[in-house]
């Protein structure tokens, strides 16, 4: 027992330990504050932010701008150096330029493309189809028409015999038509025809039908005899009887059939008889019986109608029923619609209009006549029936014929011009006659036979149309074959002022035994044709012999003209010759001597090429056919020879110009970044903006020898405002002009937008750094140049000097300026630019960054900042525009030297400007800025060499700047974060 | 595997009587209730959470907390029963009803708030919860083949409502890009023994659709919706300190479902960057959805699990004390469609009880059921005639957090005989 109190006991006991070891009971409580201990750490990218299009505005945008700041201007991407990353331009423009090889002047103005080109140009081909006109309309006419009216009637087709009774004898079935007062004779007649003719099959069918139920006794019968007796015209048996006798067929009904083509040729009277007759017999009486009697004329058919007598039939005398005129018209319309889109006029050659309408071989007494017709349409065309002629033939009972030929031209004339309706209208009537059947003398009479199964119905015939040649034609060419050049047109062109300054007179050769030679480099005549000036091209023209187009060039400028045998050396002018059914080269080339001497002012380029008559006239053209004409690969052509050179200093003004700088300054580019530029401007200046300027003249020691002992003065200056003073800055002469020597040829490049090789390690004439007269409040800047010849003479250069210059090199003398832009500011060593003023943020205003007018209402979540180790702002910048990598941004809320900088947080963080990089507040500094003002200063600051450049890849396609921001919250465990006070507050 | 808990449940309960016939009856006519009811979550400890200065140290509570995340579980059991015990054989009958829930928030959850999170990194914040009713009559009975003792336990059980899975996903995508996106979905289906056409009507409940019900029919077709199985038992003296036997439960017929009730939630958020909605246009794209209940027939089939185990009681001291150990393990729906190796689970009971001056006795059980282990402390009064059982004790899905107090499990027992 004591055993078990020991062991319950102890059982009690290890119960009530294990509650008491689980938990203070004694302590437990309802929460009155509930706080939350974390360390967990909060990463949200806030996005990202890409700026593109900048590309554009440094790329083509800028360059566009660039060219603007003065005329001829071209502006090269300047790579000198793999290595320097930095976006640069190269502006080079030509201040002064004397030309000596005249073929590149007129290069420019690429006259090749302007006579070729597809909306201004003469290149064309036109193809001229002639439609083919070789239509038949038919005639139709249904003899069916005339047979239709000639009707049949039938006197009793049903005959009804009421008694017909068994007497046991026979008797004469005729008497009991006579006893009930019936006729036994059915008449059928047909109208107008004297004479018909059935088909051979054709048969009349006598439907007997008992119509009684009596009795019938079984030896009654009945022998219908039915006939067509015989039957005469004009006293002549024309008809044989036809005679069926049935036994006892009619008994009880039945049918005969009678042949209505038998004997002799087959004709009946037009009104003959069915004759019923027979007899009846046994039986017996009182038995009666009765029946019906029809003739039945439905499968019968008209073979031909004979002796036909309009007037027969007088009794009927409604419309339908007259038969004394009948017509086939004639109706026909031929479309010249695509004849008029080149030709305005033309007259009818070879041709034929044709009727005709086959004679049927059973028609006679049958007449047909050309009652009415005309073909007229175009204005011109106007052909009426007299113009036929008729052309006998036995086959045809209507044949008018009328060749174009034979017409007048008046008759024949198409006028598409002034027509709007471009069609041919055929239009008539032919009349069909029939010989009338008078009386019994008269032996005419006219016959109609519809063939032997009387299906044979109608006339048939056509009218056929057939143009075959244009006697001749007038077309509009000078919409086709039309180029312009000069003042007041879309293409006008000038030449270039230093043309007409420094060249007399241009010359293509000189004449010997009819050809025109071309001088060498020293003036001797060589077996070398030139050219001459005038255009190169093929021409193509496949009309028929006789259609030559002659085409006229002229112009006043270069003293031609190819209608002028004075001003157009080469015979026969310009011609596109007939039958050439190929593209064929030709040259319409003169030889003038073009003189610019009497020109003030640049002339514009004149030139003309077009037909010498507007309108051309075609002859003997072919309907049905193609004709092409055209020219193409229109090339100009001006194979000079010598000119003539006004180089005598004393005779040339001094070339005067400027390039506009303005945009370059430094006051304008801070300006372009809006209200806050002057923030900027104090801090940065241009680091270098270096012009260069290459004096030359031709390359070629023959030509140099030929111009003489040449040089260039000039005067060149900066122009400027400075502080609103106009200054300028000398940097070649002053009062007087100053000697220009002459550097190594300079090439620039023609195709491409890029220059790589490095000017700064070229000999130049002169250079200078524009730096000082950009940087500071410089403004509108401006490169003004003065340059004239000095030393020259007048001369004669031939072409053939040239001929051994190489692609490149200079041909003329020259003065060019290169300027080097570095998209590039340097910030001032110890600079720093306020980016909140940029902003626009105004630090005067009693709040701060936060909005805080005062930090009362912050201050009371300071506690819970111990909760947070840290907040940072992480960037990753994702940057192919610019290179700051000397900056940084420095956030400072210290306000060193300020009275009451202790309201402030003192916080101070120093960031990169241009990489990835991050901003970290610790719990204890954001504590800081709860409990104080946190109004930092936000500044760009640069080192020793701050920098900042544009890179090369900027103008890359698709180039962008973009930076992705990260707000990462690292909690602290170590604090809880109190809850209930949170939602207190 | 919700379903397969509930199931399991349900037979844990059984399995109590299980052990309880292990130990021998005291009255020829035993007429009683039983009460259960039981709650724990595996957060914090209830004691934690019932301070002054409450901290709740999110840090801690992550890295202590399963796999699972946090499982909040419920449930409650009535049940009333007439026995009759006799030397060679007994019977009785036994009715009750039960509930059981659960609901489970899955970690990610739990580590937006200790952890953080970082762009790139989506977070699946999973939310299940299953909800179980049965009713259950059951006639086991037992005799006696000179030492050996046979009980069987024929039940009928009838599931009234189930909601086997309600699988809600949340899931927060913050992208490196700095737009975020929020897509929540939940499908709801709610099983009933019968097609309630019309249950929910614009938000509240209505019972309109019970107006000229045919009520006779209706409780044959419900009837027949039960489900059978047999529970076998079966224990032998090896000495007269020490009882050996072994349990089985075999489910032979299952439950069925006629009516489902089905509804789905769906709501999307996307958010463009801070600095896109701070500098451009863009802004919050946002849709939300939710379908109209639907009413469906059904057929869903619940089986109760196959259990089977080996139990053993030490009498030292006639029955002064009995020291108990049972071991066995389950199979959730074993001839459901989800059957796989998932719905295997092991059990384990030890006790001991001690009955002190005649009337007095304590128990105290430490085991593994339901997939909950439990630490209870038993008083027993009997007084002849009356007897009460009252068990309190500790429970958790954890078996560390299991002797902190974050879920308890308390019963209540009546009975009467002689």
């Amino acid at each position: 027992m004591r055993q078990k109190i020991f062991y319950t006991g102890a059982f009690a006991l290890l119960v009530t330990l294990l509650f008491c070891a689980c938990n203070n009971f004694s302590n437990l409580s309802i929460p009155e504050k509930v706080s939350i201990k974390t360390d967990a750490k909060y990463g949200v990218v806030l996005g990202e932010k890409y700026y593109s299009g900048i590309s554009d505005k440094l790329g083509s945008e800028l360059t566009d701008k660039l060219k603007n700041a003065s005329e001829g201007i071209d502006v090269y991407n300047y790579i000198p150096d793999g290595t320097n990353d930095t976006l640069q331009y190269l502006m080079h423009k030509k201040v002064y330029e004397v030309p000596l090889d005249f073929g590149e002047y007129l290069k420019d103005v690429d006259l090749d493309n302007m006579l070729s080109n597809s909306t201004d140009g003469i290149s064309f081909s036109k193809d001229v189809t002639l439609p083919e006109i070789n239509e038949t309309k038919e005639l139709s006419f249904a003899l069916s028409d005339i047979t239709g009216k000639m009707k049949m009637t039938q006197d009793n087709p049903s005959i009804s015999i009421p008694v017909v009774p068994e007497l046991g004898t026979e008797k004469d079935l005729t008497q009991l038509f006579i006893d009930n007062s019936l006729s036994n004779k059915v008449k059928t007649e047909f109208k107008y025809a004297k004479l018909i003719q059935f088909t051979a099959d054709s048969k009349v069918k006598i439907i007997v039908t008992r119509t009684d139920t009596n009795e019938m006794s079984d030896d009654f019968s009945i022998n219908l005899v039915a006939s067509i007796g015989n039957q005469t015209y004009r006293g002549e048996t024309v008809f044989q009887e036809v005679k069926v006798e049935s036994s006892n067929i009619a008994k009880n009904g039945g049918v005969i059939e009678l042949a209505l083509n038998d004997g002799h040729d087959g004709k009946l009277p037009s009104g003959f008889e069915v004759v019923i007759g027979g007899t009846y017999s046994g039986g017996a009486m009182p038995k009666v019986h009765s029946y019906k009697i029809e003739i039945d004329m439905s499968s019968a058919k008209i073979k031909a109608f004979y002796k036909i007598d309009k007037t027969n039939g007088t009794a009927d005398t409604s419309d339908d029923m007259d038969i004394s005129s009948f017509n086939i018209p004639i109706n026909q319309e031929i479309s010249l619609d695509s004849m008029s889109n080149i030709i305005k006029s033309a007259i009818i050659g070879n041709g034929l209009l044709d009727i005709k309408i086959k004679k049927p071989a059973g028609l006679q007494g049958v007449e047909l006549e050309l009652e009415s017709f005309s073909m007229v349409g175009l204005t011109g065309l106007n052909i009426v029936k007299t113009d036929f002629s008729n052309t006998p033939d036995a086959s045809y009972i209507l044949d008018k014929v009328l060749k174009f030929e034979d017409l007048a031209d008046g008759k024949k004339t198409l006028d598409f011009e002034n027509s709007a309706d471009k069609t041919i209208t055929i239009s008539g009537n032919v009349n069909i006659n029939l010989d009338d059947y008078n009386d019994i003398t008269d032996t005419g009479g006219a016959t109609i036979d519809l063939g032997e199964d009387g299906n044979n119905t109608n006339l048939v015939g056509n009218v056929k149309v057939n143009l075959a040649t244009i006697k001749s034609a007038t077309a509009n060419l000078s919409d086709l074959l039309k180029f312009e050049m000069g003042e007041g047109k879309e293409n006008e062109k000038q030449l270039p002022e230093t043309v007409i300054k420094y060249v007399s007179k241009i010359g293509f050769g000189e004449k010997k035994d009819g050809k025109y030679y071309k001088h060498d480099e020293n003036g001797d005549l060589t077996t070398s044709i030139s050219e001459g000036l005038g255009i190169k091209c093929k021409v193509l023209n496949t009309l028929p012999a006789g259609n030559d187009i002659n085409i006229k060039i002229k112009s006043e400028l270069f003293n031609m003209d190819s209608t002028d045998p004075a001003k157009w050396k080469d015979d026969g002018g310009a011609v596109i010759p007939s039958g050439t059914d190929s593209a064929e080269p030709v040259n319409w080339v003169s030889y003038p001597t073009i003189d610019f001497s009497d020109y003030a002012d640049p002339p514009y380029i004149d030139l003309s090429i077009k037909p010498l008559n507007a309108e051309q006239t075609l002859k003997n053209l072919e309907l049905g056919k193609t004709y092409k004409f055209g020219i193409s690969n229109v090339e100009f052509v001006f194979d000079w020879d010598s000119v003539v050179m006004k180089l005598n200093s004393g005779a040339i003004d001094p070339v005067q110009g400027n390039i506009d700088l303005s945009d370059l300054s430094l006051k304008k580019i801070t300006e372009s970044l809006g209200e806050s530029a002057k923030e900027i401007f104090d801090c940065v200046e241009i680091p270098s903006l270096p012009v260069y300027f290459y004096v030359q003249k031709p390359d070629s020691s023959s030509l140099d020898e030929m111009i003489g002992n040449i040089s260039l003065q000039g005067k060149m200056s900066f122009e400027y405002k400075d502080e609103g003073t106009s200054k300028t800055e000398y940097i070649l002469g002053n009062d007087g002009y100053e000697n220009l020597e002459f550097s190594n040829p300079m090439q620039w490049p023609k195709e491409s937008t890029e220059y790589t090789n490095d000017l700064s390690e070229q000999d130049c004439t002169m250079s200078y750094d524009m730096e000082n007269v950009l940087n500071g409040n410089k403004e509108d800047l401006m490169l003004a140049y003065d340059i004239k010849l000095d030393d020259g003479k007048d001369c004669t250069i031939y072409k053939a000097v040239f001929d051994d210059i190489k692609e490149g090199e200079t041909t003329s003398i020259a003065i060019d300026a290169a300027i080097v832009l570095p998209l590039e500011l340097k910030f001032k060593e110890g600079s720093t630019i306020d980016i909140l003023k940029i902003a626009g943020v105004d630090s005067s205003e009693k709040k701060d960054l936060l909005s805080r007018s005062s930090f009362d209402s912050t201050e009371n979540y300071a506690e819970y900042c111990k909760s947070i180790e840290y907040i940072r702002l992480e960037y990753n910048i994702d940057n192919q525009i610019f290179d700051g990598s000397d900056l940084s941004i420095q956030l400072d809320d210290t306000h060193e030297g300020e009275a009451n900088k202790e309201q402030y947080s003192g916080i101070k963080k120093t960031v990169s400007f241009v990489e990835d990089g991050m901003i970290e507040f610790e719990g204890e500094e954001i504590e800081s800025i709860l409990t104080h003002f946190f109004m930092p200063k936000i500044s760009i600051v640069s080192g020793k060499e701050g920098n900042v450049k544009i890179l090369r890849s900027a103008i890359a396609e698709g180039s962008s700047i973009g930076f992705t921001p990260k707000i990462v919250i690292q909690l602290d465990d170590k604090s809880p974060i109190c809850i209930t006070d949170i939602l207190k507050k | 595997m919700t379903m397969k808990r509930i199931i399991f449940i349900v037979l844990t309960v059984l399995a109590f009587s299980a052990f309880a016939e292990f130990r021998p009856a005291k009255r020829y006519v035993e007429l009683g209730v039983n009460v259960n009811a039981n709650a724990s979550e595996n957060l914090i400890p209830v004691l934690d959470v019932l301070q002054k200065d409450l901290v709740l140290d999110f840090s801690k509570i992550y890295s202590d907390m399963g796999k699972n995340g946090f499982v909040l579980s419920a449930g409650a059991s009535a049940e009333a029963y007439l026995d009759f015990n006799f030397k060679k054989f007994g019977i009785g009958f036994h009715g009750g009803a039960e509930v059981s829930s659960r609901f489970n928030i899955s970690k990610d959850l739990f580590g937006l708030v200790a952890e953080g999170f970082e762009a790139g990194t989506p977070k699946n914040i999973e939310i299940n919860s299953w909800v179980q009713t049965f009713a259950t009559f059951s006639m086991p009975f037992y005799f006696r083949i000179k030492n050996l003792k046979l009980r069987f336990t024929p039940t009928y059980f009838l599931p009234l409502v189930y909601v086997p899975s309600v699988p809600a996903k949340i899931v927060v995508d913050h992208k490196e890009d700095g737009t975020t996106s929020i897509n929540a979905n939940a499908s709801v289906d709610v099983y009933t023994i019968n097609k309630f056409d019309g249950l929910v009507k614009d938000g509240k409940f209505s019972f309109d659709f019970l107006n000229g019900m045919d009520y006779l029919g209706l409780t044959k077709n419900l009837l027949a919706c039960g489900g059978f199985d047999l529970g076998i038992g079966i224990e032998y003296p090896l000495s007269k300190k020490l009882d050996v036997g072994g349990y089985a439960n075999i489910p032979i017929l299952p439950g069925r479902m006629k009516g489902k009730v089905n509804m789905n939630l769906e709501a999307n958020v996307e958010m463009p960057s801070l600095l896109d909605m701070a500098f451009g246009s863009d802004k919050i794209d946002k849709s939300w959805s939710m379908s109209d209940l639907e009413y469906t027939d059904a057929s869903y089939k619940v089986s109760r699990p196959l259990r089977c185990g080996l139990e053993l009681a030490y009498h030292p001291w006639k029955n002064w004390m009995t020291l108990s150990a049972a071991v066995g393990f389950g199979l959730r729906n074993p001839y459901g469609k989800d059957f796989s190796k998932a719905n295997f689970y092991p059990e384990y009971d030890l006790g001991a009880e001690f009955i002190i001056f005649y009337f007095l006795g304590l128990g105290i059980h430490t085991e593994y059921t339901q997939q909950v282990f439990a630490h209870t402390f038993q008083l027993i009064l009997n007084a002849k005639i009356i007897q009460v059982d009252v068990a309190v004790g500790l429970a958790s899905s954890d078996f560390i957090k299991s002797f902190k107090i974050e879920g308890a499990r308390a019963r209540f027992g009546f009975k009467m005989g002689w």
